[in-house]
This record gives structure tokens, C-alpha cells and sequence, in this order.
């Protein structure tokens, strides 16, 4: 179905991409070739022409998540365009998010990750410097974080000092609880306003609206189906 | 207390600052209180009124004449005003990716912060918004 890698890339099945006329983002494509089968009339190109994306998200990858929702419930016109636009784009919010919410616990797993090596240094290297000590358990950290083997033998090794991984991540938790809370209270209003749409779409045409919330929480939700390799 | 010699020397010095006199440095200083424009209603910017005028009547409901319904207009603005909150909401993200390699908690608890601050006006242009569609 429609999942977001590892990476973050997006990613759509043949088949589902071929039922929404949309074609797979795993297929070479063009820079800012447009997605959208879907295409919004052109006397709204003023709400479509300038999407508020951030410098690592693609206009390709908008219009692939634009469509595989506009497929569910074709809007018939300039209201429903726009209401749908705002349904899209507050759903590409949560989803951006989600995904900087994953990416502050893995920094802060990291940087616990360089804090129990330090605390758990080999005592019988004493004649390292505490210098190198910590430059070297940075740099353990960061391996960790990047080299699967790596990370099973520094796994194994603080688990001999009593550290889990799940102990690790709760202390990343605690470490980002702060930026998560305020993520997490971002996703809650986002959410909020998501409904409310749905409710003012339910207002015009109930059956239109029930379609539009399974497509875009179907959407939405499939991002952390990892994808297979 | 300052002094009678202490003040008149205060209003004499002050006559000899009176903020910038050139057209450009005017207008420049004119705009130091702003800082994202949200505050303002979108209709006064001269820079927004054809982008509302033209979805506007896209969103007018068609009765025969060629009039801009208010209420459509309305909407429109609210529109637009909310995408311009999106694209602060997105700088406001770049921002803090540009300063990754750096970010503190202190980066990360500002940009928290302005991003709490947006919501207001984001709740409050989908209030206008819907209210007006309603009303449609």
C-alpha cells in the first residue's frame, strides 16, 4: 500500500498507484513532473501553486498523497476543492510531524548512547586519555546509530552493564519529552481541525465524508508500515 | 528628579532625533513593529487582493450575475490566510533544519514556541472560514 520507508520516502504499491492512476515513486520520474490525475480546476491554481513544503519534501511525493486521497471522493467543486486541500494538507502536517518525532527520539538515543558509553568505559583502558575517552564514545555512538553491527555488539556490551534497549529508549524519551510533548499537542489540533473538515464535507455530503476519512487515515497511518526492501 | 537645566537639555537633544527622514527609511521604519503580518486582517494587504478577488468568485455561488458574493470573499480570505500561516509554519521548520548541526534545546524551544503562537491565528482564520461557508 502507501508507506513511508525508513528514510522517510514515500512509497506506493503498483497495484494501489495503478488503481489511483498514480504512478509508483519508486519509478524514475522527473523533477516536478506533477502526480496529480486528479488535477484541480485551473481557476484554483491559486490555492495549489505554491505548497508550504520544506526543503527535503518533494511537490512529486505532495501530489502522490494529494491523489491517493482526491481518488477516494472526487471533489465536484471549488468548496469541495478547497476543503479537500486543507483535508491533504493537514494530513502531510501529521505525517511530517510523525516523522521529526521519530527522528528527535533516534538523536536522543544516540546522545544516550554516548552518555552510557562514557559512564561504562572500560576501566582497564586507563591509559587512554579521558579526551579520547569521550571523543571515542562519540564516536561509538554515532556507528551505533548508523552500523547495524555495530550497534549489536555496543548492545551487547551495555546490556553486561544493565542497560536494555528498552531502557535506552526510555531514556531517550525523557531526554526529548519536551519537543515530543509539543509535537505530539501539534499532531492533537491538527487532528482537531482534521474532524472538523471532515465534518463541514459530512455537512454537504455524509457519504462523501466517511470516504474521505478512511482514505486519508488509511494514508496517514500507513506511513510507519515499513516497506519491504 | 532631574533638573530644569537637565531637562531642556533632554528636549534639546531630542529635537535632533526625530527617526529616519529619507522616503525609504520611513517606510522601513514603519513596518519595525511587524513581524509576520498575521495580525492583520489579509484584505488590507494590497498584496493579497487579487489572489481573493480571484477565488473568490471561483467560490461565489453562480446566480446569474457576475457579482463577487461577500461572503465568498470571506471565505477566500480565510483561504489564503491560512495557507500563509502554512508557509510561516514551513519556514518556521526550515529554520530549525538549517540550524540542526547547532540546534539546542534553547533553537528548538523558540521555534516550539512561535509555532504555539501561529495557532492562534490558524484557529482563527478556519473560524472565519467555516463560518463564512456556512453562511454560503
Amino acid at each position: 500500500m502507501l508507506c513511508i520507508t525508513a528514510c522517510g520516502r514515500l512509497q506506493i504499491g503498483k497495484r494501489v498507484g495503478a488503481e489511483f492512476g498514480i504512478l509508483s515513486l519508486q519509478e524514475e520520474l522527473p523533477l516536478n513532473r506533477s502526480l496529480v490525475t486528479t488535477n484541480p480546476p485551473k481557476e484554483l491554481e491559486v490555492l495549489f501553486e505554491n505548497v508550504p513544503l520544506l526543503g527535503s519534501e518533494r511537490r512529486e511525493e505532495y501530489d502522490a498523497f494529494f491523489s491517493a486521497i482526491a481518488s477516494a471522493e472526487p471533489p465536484s467543486n471549488a468548496v469541495d476543492w478547497m476543503l479537500l486541500k486543507d483535508l491533504v494538507d493537514l494530513g502531510w502536517e501529521i505525517r511530517r510531524e510523525r516523522r521529526i518525532k521519530v527522528e528527535i527520539v533516534k538523536l536522543n538515543q544516540t546522545e544516550v548512547i554516548c552518555d552510557l558509553l562514557k559512564s561504562t568505559f572500560n576501566k582497564a583502558h586507563r591509559l587512554r586519555s579521558d579526551l579520547n575517552r569521550i571523543f571515542g564514545a562519540r564516536t561509538e555512538a554515532q556507528l551505533w546509530a548508523s552500523d547495524a553491527e555495530t550497534r549489536m555488539s555496543i548492545d551487547a556490551r551495555l546490556k553486561e552493564k544493565g542497560h536494555n534497549q528498552d531502557s535506552v529508549l526510555a531514556r531517550a524519551y525523557l531526554r526529548g519529552a519536551g519537543e515530543i510533548d509539543a509535537i505530539d499537542k501539534r499532531i492533537a489540533r491538527y487532528e482537531l481541525r482534521r474532524n472538523e473538515i471532515l465534518k463541514q464535507i459530512a455537512l454537504r455530503n455524509e457519504r462523501k465524508a466517511q470516504r474521505l476519512a478512511k482514505a486519508s487515515s488509511d494514508i496517514i497511518d500507513g506511513e510507519f508500515t515499513e516497506a519491504p526492501v | 528628579m532631574p533638573s530644569e537645566r537637565q531637562i531642556a537639555a533632554n528636549r534639546k537633544n531630542a529635537k535632533k532625533s526625530t527617526g529616519p527622514r529619507s522616503k525609504a527609511g520611513r517606510e522601513a521604519s514603519c513596518r519595525n513593529a511587524r513581524r509576520h503580518g498575521l495580525a492583520i486582517a489579509i484584505e488590507t494587504d494590497p498584496a493579497f487582493h487579487a489572489d481573493i478577488e480571484k477565488l473568490a468568485k471561483v467560490l461565489s455561488p453562480s446566480d446569474g450575475t457576475k457579482n463577487v458574493d461577500e461572503r465568498a470573499r470571506e471565505a477566500a480570505g480565510a483561504e489564503l490566510d491560512l495557507l500563509r500561516i502554512r508557509k510561516i509554519r514551513a519556514s518556521l521548520f526550515e529554520t530549525l533544519s538549517l540550524v540542526a548541526n547547532d540546534a539546542t534545546s534553547g533553537n528548538v524551544a523558540e521555534v516550539n514556541d512561535k509555532l504555539a503562537k501561529l495557532e492562534r491565528y490558524e484557529r482563527r482564520a478556519f473560524s472565519r472560514r467555516k463560518r463564512a461557508l456556512r453562511q454560503m
